[in-house]
């Protein structure tokens, strides 16, 4: 009986993360799904890639439920389910949204279908997993703070990690829209200096007001060319990958020149800095 | 606080610092270099040609390739193709491409109703807007 009570105790805790789950799935994937770009990117977006973008992201995702899931976990293995959740419900709720907006419709043919509900899947997952950490309740963002690890090389790891995927989530926000190349045409490399300068100011700026892997760590014993070069840098250097890894994605380097590529990389790695400098904030 | 995980930890963020270093002075570098070599450079130049020609439901189908050779982006480049000496008056397809950034290229195609090779077909960029 008491073994029954549980069960259904925890089974409506789960329950309610679901929703929470769910809530979140849409939050953080509406934008995206208003945006054109993105339905014709279902159907032209080279295949391979979009299978390794959607891969990718499950991958960046099984870290990222320890430290936000909608879900508390304690093993790898609860993150790996939690994740597959997480992208199970970014799944249906693109699926739902995208036959609501009547973006889905019959007729249509089934890859077509299958790369427009994929592409979305991947800001929905993201909301998913985010929801915790936006929507949970006071008590679980307690709990997720002494989840932490103490060792200082693990913690590292773990802020490069959430800085990846904010930037990730950012990047992708902005990537898939006609205006990101548009921009990289008008600007001329001055204004893409100064646009880089700005990105690693505001990175910067960010590291220090919210902390960066607990407050003590960062003033205590590293110097300020120091700090700025192995947080700063290292987010602006992460900024960079991820924004040539989305712009790829999405084919924006296909037959493009490099110059043309450090242009668009410049632009994208405005909002892929502020992602990473902003993910210690939201997650 | 022990020495030896302030150690660990270091080395781990100077890796990730030197990455981003060498990622962002690389690509500040791209960027400072596409500067000089732009520097006194006027607007683009398209140049165009055929890459493939197939038979394409009741027509043809010419793939072409549009190469911007200067470091200046050209938007909303007008192809125009013409088949010449198959009719009196030479068969004239186009379209639109949005966009042939500098030193890039991009593709498109264009239809005829009869096999361009009866014929003499040349294709050109008719013009372009500064983006």
């Amino acid at each position: 009986m008491e073994h029954a009570g549980r069960t259904t105790k925890s089974n409506r805790k789960y329950a309610k993360g679901l929703a929470r789950a769910f809530a979140g799935a849409i939050l953080f994937s509406f934008p995206l799904m208003m945006t054109m770009e993105m339905w014709w990117l279902g159907f032209y977006v080279d295949r391979t890639r979009l299978l390794v973008f959607v891969i990718l992201t499950y991958l960046l995702l099984i870290p990222l439920s320890r430290f936000v899931g909608f879900e508390r976990t304690d093993t790898v293995l609860e993150d790996v389910a939690d994740t597959t959740v997480a992208v199970g419900v970014g799944i249906i709720t693109s699926a739902i949204m995208l036959l609501v907006l009547g973006i889905l419709e019959w007729g249509m043919a089934v890859n077509e279908i299958v790369g427009k509900i994929a592409i979305q899947t991947v800001p929905a997952s993201f909301g998913a997993i985010l929801a915790r950490g936006q929507l949970a309740e006071e008590e679980q963002s307690e709990q997720r703070q002494s989840k932490q690890s103490d060792d200082p090389a693990k913690r590292y790891l773990g802020e490069l990690i959430i800085m990846t995927a904010g930037a990730l989530f950012l990047a992708f926000n902005v990537a898939p829209t006609e205006e990101m190349i548009l921009i990289a045409f008008k600007m001329t490399p001055l204004h893409a200096l100064a646009l880089i300068a700005i990105s690693i100011g505001v990175l910067h700026a960010f590291v220090y007001a919210v902390g960066f892997g607990g407050e003590e760590e960062m003033p205590a014993d590293t110097s300020l060319m120091g700090g700025i070069i192995n947080y700063s840098i290292a987010g602006y250097g992460i900024a960079i990958l991820v924004s040539l890894y989305v712009l790829w994605t999405f084919g924006r380097t296909d037959g493009a020149s490099v110059f043309q590529i450090a242009m668009m990389v410049a632009v994208v790695g405005f909002p892929s800095a502020l992602g990473a400098a902003s993910a210690r904030l939201i997650i | 606080m022990g020495e030896e995980k302030r150690k660990k930890s270091s080395s781990l963020e100077w890796i990730a610092g030197i990455v981003g270093s060498f990622l962002t002075l690389s690509l500040v570098g791209l960027i400072v270099w596409q500067d000089i070599r732009q520097s006194g450079n006027p607007g683009p130049v398209i140049t165009v040609h055929v890459s493939e020609v197939e038979a394409a439901g009741s027509g043809y189908r010419v793939e072409f390739v549009a190469r911007n050779i200067t470091v200046a982006t050209a938007a909303s480049v007008e192809i125009e193709g013409a088949l010449k000496g198959v009719a009196d008056e030479p068969i004239v397809s186009h379209t639109n491409l949005s966009y042939v950034p500098g030193k890039s290229e991009r593709k498109g195609g264009l239809y005829f109703p009869i096999d361009p090779s009866t014929g003499q077909l040349e294709i050109r960029a008719l013009g372009y807007s500064k983006p």
